[in-house]
Parts: structure tokens; sequence; C-alpha cells
């Protein structure tokens, strides 16, 4: 019953990170490295932990490219978060997603479909990005 | 299959070898910042594949792997780490041990796939399993190679 909408709550994922990403995109030229690598390493991060943990509930049958998958989601969002203010700040990003993408589908596939720790890990998700915007507004 | 893997355990030595020679040679250009992150990447990636490497060729002694795996990785992070300054070792160090812990935990799931309860088919897959993750593995560590090498020029 449930298992349907995780395609929507993907979906919705990426969506925020769209609007925080353009958020971020305009108001670029005042932040400076030091915030930009703490930027890069937490969008990178969490995006990978939550969108493994959500693809292998959908697919518990493809442990391979679900891990493969969520490696290149992790890359590329933190290169991208990482691209806006330097290629130091890239490396970094890329480092930290890679890291975290290839460690979240285990941590799934031990928690077993439960859902209470899937609701935890986008309360998590959406604090953080919260704690984003407001810590580059205030900079 | 043990011929496959020992090649792909040498060219990874091989590729952290020389891409260690080049930052030595070239260690005077660039600042302690850019120092941190190369060694951040470097010795996280390397680590990584040659625990899980580790892991796939030699599955007896399970912890006693895992103990001079992590040694090892915190060796690379030391060795990244020194070039530079002494605060990118404490970076080099703390990425070292967290890769190859992750490379440890990555090669046990793939070796015996109920400790995480993944279904009971990937049973009769653990060879072809095996294959995939140490090609793909080794194909992380040659891009991120490539990606810390070009930016010595930006």
């Amino acid at each position: 019953m449930i298992a349907s909408y995780l395609g929507y709550l993907f979906y919705g994922n990426l969506l925020i990170l769209s609007l925080t990403f353009m958020y971020v995109f305009r108001i670029r030229k005042l932040i400076g490295f030091q915030l930009g690598m703490n930027i890069s390493t937490m969008a990178g991060g969490f995006t990978a932990i939550v969108s493994g943990v959500i693809l292998i509930y959908q697919f518990p049958l493809k442990f391979v490219i679900v891990t493969i998958v969520t490696t290149l989601i992790g890359m590329i969002v933190g290169g991208l978060f990482g691209s806006l203010f330097d290629y130091q700040t890239l490396l970094t990003g890329y480092g930290n997603g890679l890291m975290m993408g290839i460690m979240s589908p285990m941590i799934g596939a031990a928690a077993k479909n439960s859902y209470v720790f899937l609701t935890f890990l986008e309360g998590i998700f959406i604090v953080s990005l919260f704690l984003l915007v407001l810590s580059s507004k205030r900079t | 299959m043990t011929m496959y893997l020992l090649c792909l355990f040498i060219l990874t030595s091989l590729i952290g070898f020389v891409i260690y020679k080049v930052f030595y040679k070239k260690r005077l250009l660039y600042n302690d910042r850019f120092g941190m992150i190369m060694a951040m990447s470097c010795s996280g990636i390397i680590s990584l594949n040659i625990a899980m490497l580790t892991q796939f060729i030699i599955s007896d002694h399970l912890f006693f792997l895992m103990i001079l795996t992590v040694v090892l990785g915190g060796v690379v992070g030391i060795v990244f780490g020194s070039l530079v300054k002494y605060q990118s070792l404490l970076s080099g160090f703390l990425h070292g041990i967290v890769g190859s812990l992750t490379g440890n935990m990555i090669g046990i799931v793939v070796e015996d796939p109920s400790i995480c309860s993944l279904p009971a088919s990937y049973f009769s897959m653990i060879d072809q399993n095996i294959l995939i993750f140490s090609a793909f593995g080794t194909l992380l560590v040659m891009i991120t190679i490539s990606i810390v090498y070009y930016s010595l020029r930006v």
C-alpha cells in the first residue's frame, strides 16, 4: 500500500533539492569557500543516503544496480553543489557523496522495510536543507 | 577469478604509487588547502578499493584481515597527508580509516548476503556480484584519480 507512493517521495525530494539549488545559485557570489565546502558536503551526503534507502525499499531484488545508481547520484549532486563555488569544493562534494552513496543501500537493506526509519531520515533531510538555506542567507 | 582480482589489486596499488610520485615532484607548487582536499579524496577511495579486494581474495580470517586493512588505510592517509603540512595529515588519516571500514563492510555483505537480510536469490549470484563490484570499484579509482590529476592545471 505505502510502497506504491515511494516514487512520489523520491520525486518530491528531487524537487526540493532543485529549489534549494536555484536559491543558492542566485546568491553564490556572496558565499566564501569555507561555507561552500560545508554546503557541498552536506547536500551530497544527505541526498545520497535518502535516495539510497528509498530505492532499496522500492527494488529489493536489485542490490547491485541500486548501489551503482546511488553512487552516481551522490557524486553528481555533490559535484553540482560544489561547482557553484570552486574546483576544490567540487572535489570535496564528489568524494563525500561517493562514500555516503556506496554505504546507503546496505543501511536500507538492514532496516527491513521499516517506515519509521524512512520518516526519520526524511525529517533529517528536510531539516538539513532548511539549515543550509538559513546559513547561506545569514552569512 | 583469483587471477583477475589480483590483477585489479596490483593495478590499484600501481595507480596510487604513480599519483604519489607525481604529487611528490610538485609538492612545492600548491597551497595547504589543496593538499588537504587531495589527501581526503585519494586516501579515501584507494583504501576503500584495497580493503574490498582483500576481502574478496582471502575470504577466511575475517577479523584479522579487518584489522590489517584498517591499519593499511591509516598508513595510506598519513603518507598522502604528510606531503604539505601536518594539518592535512589528520584529514587524510580520518578519511583513510573511514574508507577502509566501508570497503570491509561492502566486501562482507557481498560475500554473505544473509547479514543484510537480502533475498535468497543472491546466493546463486555471488560470483557475478563479485565481478561487477570489483570492476566498478576500480573504475571509481580511475575516475577520481584523473579528476584529482586534472585539478593540478586549473
